[in-house]
């Protein structure tokens, strides 16, 4: 293990208390720098200078004492033993594809079956955009998304079961039914699709479909609930969920946070997903990632942390999700840690870094509607010290069987039964997946409740080359490398934006092999217009969603 | 952590060195806390192998995470061999967590965190201050005069450290008793 020192010394010249060194990138030049990472203000900052473009001090958490709790969960993972960089020297994030001293598996992998999209964000650079020069349309071949997904379940020693198809929006692909079809072949039990949820809405019949060719759920992009906040698919979700619902496909909703555009709106989306918890499976946040150059009034206008939107969550919901429902993604390593040792087998584990992303349950008390997070009723922190030590005593010679044993004895003094919402029995559900690894109680567990997760994805301001080294969301790729989402689209000049070149034809190209052109599935807006002019009706198939707002100017 | 192969470096006994206990006053009222400052540290075979070169190795074989598990009690000497506890032992965990680090001004990779029992969080700057933190102890607790009793007391701290199999040790615990100190309450 080596690393790649640009400069040994890292810049002091800062204000504030240092935490811990680290390296990142310069945004105008990509160069490796030393940074650190700092508190002042009760908020944790990275810092770091270009010899050549200057300093730049960015937001990295905007809660000194929420980084640390957090930073308590950090372990590092068991890595992924077969790599396809075999290099010595780490320089992060150059040899991305996974290198020999990535310290992840790949938790979800995600394959891009398109690069088209029906939308034209303005804020997107995923999609391919005609009239750019060097606009490539990149979908990968049948044989060759067969051949990514083989890649991913040769990782060792834990093979990749987790899959997203993304793009672009995949459900342009005609064939998008045995794509998924394939990738289940190959034995990926779970695979998910993120989309805009457009042609799920105006063809219901279409999540049926791809449901009977093994698609596990959506990942819905849903920024807010008024057309203001969400205007790429305000009016079209209710119809998407709906969709989902008859085709009993559960729905991730996923909002990007932006700062002063959306963030008042947290607890909204959660207030919308209680509404549909018969279909919303979980919320994923996602504080945005500013891409592009910025000047640093502009950054401080949009960025926004962990730690900020779980407050405003707690805020929005008067204080019925708090802030100490929350936990680090790595805390759920002393499960896995458990279940390993017990079963003397490698599981799959979640071992990205404590600052990349967090989570919590919450269940619903359908008498008083309200929601109740999972730590108002189980001791987290407790039960799992409590598994650390099990895992301790196994390691260290103990009986796995009296352990467990004690475990199952012991479990219920971690839990409030008073507190526990009816019809759960939450140390049963326990038991049955950590000892007996019987899931399908589970599935009951999920149909009650929602999962509440944060990540944060970074960019070049507050890349920190320590959370990338630990990134276990990784994108297959047709020449075999499996990139992380930190890499590949933070500095797509070197990952995203070649490999879909080398892979990829021409707009014109494209355009004359399908006989169309690019612009032609566009969405052109449908459930939009009709909404404006008979909101009534539109509002017949989402009886459950909040309030829509009738369409002002968008 | 792999099992069975690893074995300690060194095969030097550990034991609690040291130990010192200390109170804020000699008399108190028996409606009266009491500050008791304890001290000790573990030294020997543990401390020495807890060593950046070993954390090295023990980060190969995904050795990356240590409990240290202290019980403290105190009890008054009952006659001239026996004693009696005084209030609950107290049960504490410290942990280090071995991590690849970025620092780009050390030359190793593998370094730590160290956790304590307040449960804050501590990267120390040099090996011999990752040792301390982990290691040595310090703190002050509060008994109270209802839980000795009127009379003269003479008070020991009795503590137990435990800990798992790793790569630096093998799977051992110590324990010790602190010199007595009078105390008289009223
Ligand atoms: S991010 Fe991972 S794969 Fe990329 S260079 Fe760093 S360690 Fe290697
Ligand atoms: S995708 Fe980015 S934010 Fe998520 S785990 Fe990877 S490095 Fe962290």
């Amino acid at each position: 293990m080596a690393l790649l020192q640009i400069e040994r010394k890292p810049d002091s010249a800062f204000q504030g208390r240092l935490i811990r060194h680290t390296q990142s990138i310069c945004p105008d030049c990509n160069r490796i720098l030393p940074a650190n990472v700092i508190e002042h203000d009760n908020k944790v900052w990275l810092h770091k200078v270009c010899p050549q473009h200057g300093e730049v001090e960015e937001l990295y958490f905007g809660s000194y004492e929420m980084y640390q709790k957090f930073s308590t969960y950090w372990v590092d993972g068991k890595g992924t033993h077969a790599p396809n960089v075999p290099i010595d020297l780490c320089a992060c994030p150059m040899n991305c594809g996974l290198c020999s001293n990535h310290l992840s598996h790949t938790g979800l992998a995600n394959i891009i079956v398109t690069n088209r999209c029906d939308l034209t964000c303005w804020y997107c650079f995923f999609y391919v955009k005609k009239g750019l020069e060097g606009a490539y349309v990149y979908e990968p071949t049948h044989n060759q998304v067969r051949g990514m997904v083989r890649a991913l379940k040769a990782e060792r020693p834990v093979g990749g079961n987790s899959l997203q198809i993304t793009g672009g929006e995949p459900t342009l692909r005609d064939d998008l039914a045995d794509i998924i079809k394939i990738i289940h072949e190959e034995g990926v039990d779970h695979i998910q699709l993120n989309t805009n949820g457009i042609n799920l809405a105006l063809q219901p019949e279409l999540a049926t479909k791809l449901k009977a060719a093994g698609l596990s759920n959506l990942y819905l992009s849903f920024d807010g609930i008024s057309p203001r906040t969400n205007p790429k698919n305000h009016w079209e979700a209710p119809y998407t969920l709906d969709s989902c619902r008859k085709a009993h496909v559960g729905v991730v909703l996923v909002p990007t946070v932006i700062k002063s555009v959306n963030d008042h709106e947290l607890g909204g989306i959660l207030r919308f997903a209680q509404k549909n918890i018969d279909v919303v499976r979980a919320i994923s946040y996602q504080p945005v990632s500013l891409t592009g150059r910025m000047k640093k009034q502009e950054r401080e206008k949009y960025r926004i942390t962990i730690p900020d939107c779980i407050h405003r969550i707690e805020e929005q919901t008067e204080g019925e999700i708090t802030r100490d429902a929350w936990f680090p993604v790595p805390s759920c390593s002393p499960i896995t840690h458990f279940v390993e040792t017990f079963t003397r087998k490698p599981q799959y584990e979640l071992s990205i870094h404590f600052a990349c992303g967090a989570g919590t349950y919450v269940f619903l008390d359908e008498d008083r509607n309200k929601l109740v997070p999972m730590t108002s009723f189980v001791d987290i922190r407790g039960l799992l010290e409590y598994l650390d030590e099990k895992s301790d005593e196994i390691n260290s010679g103990g009986n796995r069987y009296i352990a467990a044993a004690r475990f199952m004895a012991k479990i219920g003094s971690f839990i409030d039964k008073a507190k526990q919402p009816k019809g759960l029995n939450m140390s049963k559900l326990l038991v049955n997946a950590l000892i007996k690894h019987d899931y399908s109680s589970v599935g009951q567990f999920h149909l009650k409740s929602m999962f509440l997760g944060m990540m944060h994805f970074q960019d070049k301001y507050n890349q920190d080359e320590e959370r990338l080294q630990r990134c276990d969301i990784h994108y297959l790729n047709p020449d075999m490398r499996i990139i992380p989402f930190c890499s590949f689209n933070v500095i797509p000049e070197w990952y995203r934006d070649r490999i879909q070149k080398k892979y990829g034809i021409t707009v014109e190209q494209w355009e004359k092999e399908h006989g169309e052109k690019l612009e032609a599935k566009l969405y052109k807006g449908t459930l939009r217009r009709l909404g404006a002019q008979k909101p009534h009706e539109i509002m017949g198939c989402a009886t459950s969603a909040v309030h829509i707002e009738p369409i002002t100017g968008v | 952590m792999s099992h069975g192969q690893l074995t300690a470096k060194k095969a030097g006994p550990t034991r609690i060195g040291s130990i010192s206990l200390k109170a804020d006053r000699d008399t108190i009222l028996v409606d009266e806390p009491i500050k008791l400052l304890l001290r000790f540290q573990i030294d020997g075979g543990f401390r020495d192998n807890f060593t950046q070169q070993v954390w090295e190795e023990a980060y190969k074989a995904h050795d990356v995470r240590l409990r240290l598990t202290l019980t403290i009690g105190f009890a008054k000497k009952v006659g001239g061999v026996f004693s009696r506890k005084v209030g609950k032992p107290i049960k504490m965990v410290r942990k280090a967590k071995l991590f690849w680090t970025r620092n780009p001004e050390r030359h190793n990779r593998t370094w730590v965190m160290v956790i304590d029992e307040n449960e804050a969080p501590m990267i120390p700057k040099s090996g011999a201050e990752a040792q301390s933190l982990l290691l040595d102890f310090n703190r002050s607790f509060d008994l109270l005069g209802t839980d000795l009793g009127k009379g003269t007391h003479s008070i020991v701290a009795k503590v137990k450290a435990k800990w798992g199999r790793h790569y630096y040790a093998p799977k051992g615990s110590v324990e010790a008793t602190s010199p007595p100190i009078k105390i008289v309450c009223t």
